[in-house]
């Protein structure tokens, strides 16, 4: 009883250990998609194996292992195609290295992977709590087939029927815990992606303020140039700077509203090359009139190095951080936004005249729902802003003095193609 | 408003004070004759 016991936690074990450790991996290291779907499938093919080569030994009639699970789960959350894969490494592996039972292997194969080509998209669309239900549900069948075909086709004797009733249980027991982990992991998943998405909104919010008061301006101008060009005896060189001006102040208004929206939009998560100089450019236009509003004014000295990253996310992280500095000058301030290369990395450092940090504070900076703002922070900015950066294998250090300022300085991994430019680009930025 | 001539700015202010256009527009043509520095234009006028 203690052997099967042991050999039945070896198999939750191997089936374990994958739902744990390769979303985790998976979701740091920003893997593409379909990158990621190869890796989730090899693992379940690479777990039925351990099973089939650990199975748990009932008597010397007859051997059971739990490879339904990782067969359903890899099916069934997978697609056809992974279905196909895992039924075929299942039965070639009983072909060749298997025992007895090659038939019942086959029959209930062929039966997980018909029926979860069936069930797969229908059983993506359920709530989780449906997935787990009919998961369990899918391997107790599967169980109960696999042990009438071993009484009809090998007549294992009653002794050990009674015992691979013992299997049924243990199995969906076994099923019900991997689902339900499987489950609860992924929604800490999106939970984690949904913070980012809030926090954005967020920072999209606090900015649509000062949009919307750099906006007026430009339409207060064009509607008033309009005006004058209505009402007086112009000379007709008069009326074509009026109308140009009109149209430059409207011009000005749509670029800003375009830029605002272009940040706003959701942007598909993809990991691309990325011009640190471009994407800095792009976030000091939309964050120009907050900073406009706290008389802030920018000094940058960029240069276009490449880094790989998602550019939204990477947006993000940069506006959390200029957004930051600017709230932390109320007064006005000088904001500087320096591009280097440091150690064969990106150096991105964004250092204000603000208020600074106490040390308390910056022990405390990045852990959620932690704010120097008050009522006007989430909490939430330096914590995405943190998991961006490493998300991308970047490191972040950050020095600070009260009264004197902070100093954000960013370290990124060059893009590889890039690292021939170097030396010219490094000569253009001292150069400068 | 940064290539509209001195002249017509000036100009302009005046005729939008004439016309009594909105406050906002006048603020706004104020803001730019002082930005180039051409404030005693419309103060010794006015």
């Amino acid at each position: 009883m203690v052997n099967i016991l042991k050999d039945f936690l070896l198999n939750l074990f191997f089936i374990l250990i994958p739902i744990f450790v390769v979303p985790l991996w998976i979701e740091e290291k920003n893997v593409p998609e379909t990158i990621k779907q190869h890796v989730l499938s090899f693992c379940s093919a690479f777990v039925i194996i351990l099973c089939m080569i650990f199975p748990i030994r009932m008597d010397t009639h007859y051997v059971y292992d739990l490879r339904q699970i990782p067969l359903w789960l890899g099916s069934l959350y997978k697609g056809p195609a992974a279905s196909v894969l895992l039924c075929f490494i299942t039965i070639g592996y009983h072909f060749f290295f298997g025992g007895r039972g090659f038939t019942i292997t086959a029959i209930t194969s062929i039966f997980i992977t018909l029926t979860s080509m069936m069930l797969s998209k229908k059983f993506l669309s359920l709530s989780s709590k449906y997935r787990i239900f009919l998961a369990c549900s899918l391997s107790v069948f599967s169980g109960a087939l696999s042990v009438a075909l071993g009484h009809l086709l090998y007549g294992v004797p009653p002794t050990s029927f009674s015992l691979s009733l013992v299997y049924l249980p243990i199995q969906s027991i076994c099923m019900l815990l991997t689902c339900y982990l499987k489950e609860m992991l992924y929604k800490n998943i999106a939970l984690r992606k949904r913070i980012i998405r809030a926090e954005k909104m967020e920072a999209v919010s606090h900015l649509a303020a000062s949009i919307s008061h750099e906006v007026r301006n430009p339409l207060t101008a064009a509607r008033g140039f309009m005006q004058l060009l209505e009402q007086g005896q112009l000379s007709a060189e008069k009326r074509k700077q009026y109308v140009q001006i009109a149209i430059e102040e409207l011009d000005r208004a749509e670029a800003i509203i375009t830029d605002y929206l272009t940040f706003a939009k959701p942007a598909p998560e993809s990991v691309e090359k990325l011009n640190v100089k471009t994407e800095i450019e792009r976030v000091i236009d939309l964050l120009r009139p907050f900073a406009n509003m706290n008389s802030v004014e920018f000094q940058t000295l960029l240069a276009p190095f490449n880094v790989k990253g998602e550019r939204e996310k990477f947006q993000q992280c940069l506006i959390n951080i200029i957004k930051n500095a600017i709230e932390a000058m109320p007064n006005g301030g000088t904001l500087q936004i320096y591009v280097s290369i440091e150690n064969g990395r990106v150096l991105i450092r964004v250092s204000d005249t603000g208020i600074g940090m106490t040390k308390e504070q910056m022990e405390r900076l990045g852990e959620p729902y932690f704010t120097t703002k008050g009522i006007k922070g989430t909490g939430l900015g330096m914590m995405v802003v943190y998991r961006i950066i490493e998300s991308m294998n970047g490191t972040i250090h950050i020095t600070s003095e009260v009264n004197k300022g902070t100093e954000v300085s960013i370290y990124l991994p060059l893009a590889q193609s890039w690292k021939n430019t170097i030396a010219n680009e490094q000569e253009k930025v001292f150069a400068t | 408003m940064k290539n509209l001539s001195d002249e017509l700015l000036i100009e302009s202010y005046y005729k939008a004070k004439e016309l009594k256009l909105s406050p906002e527009f006048i603020e706004l043509i104020k803001r730019e004759i002082l930005r180039r520095s051409l404030g005693h234009r419309i103060r010794l006028s006015s």
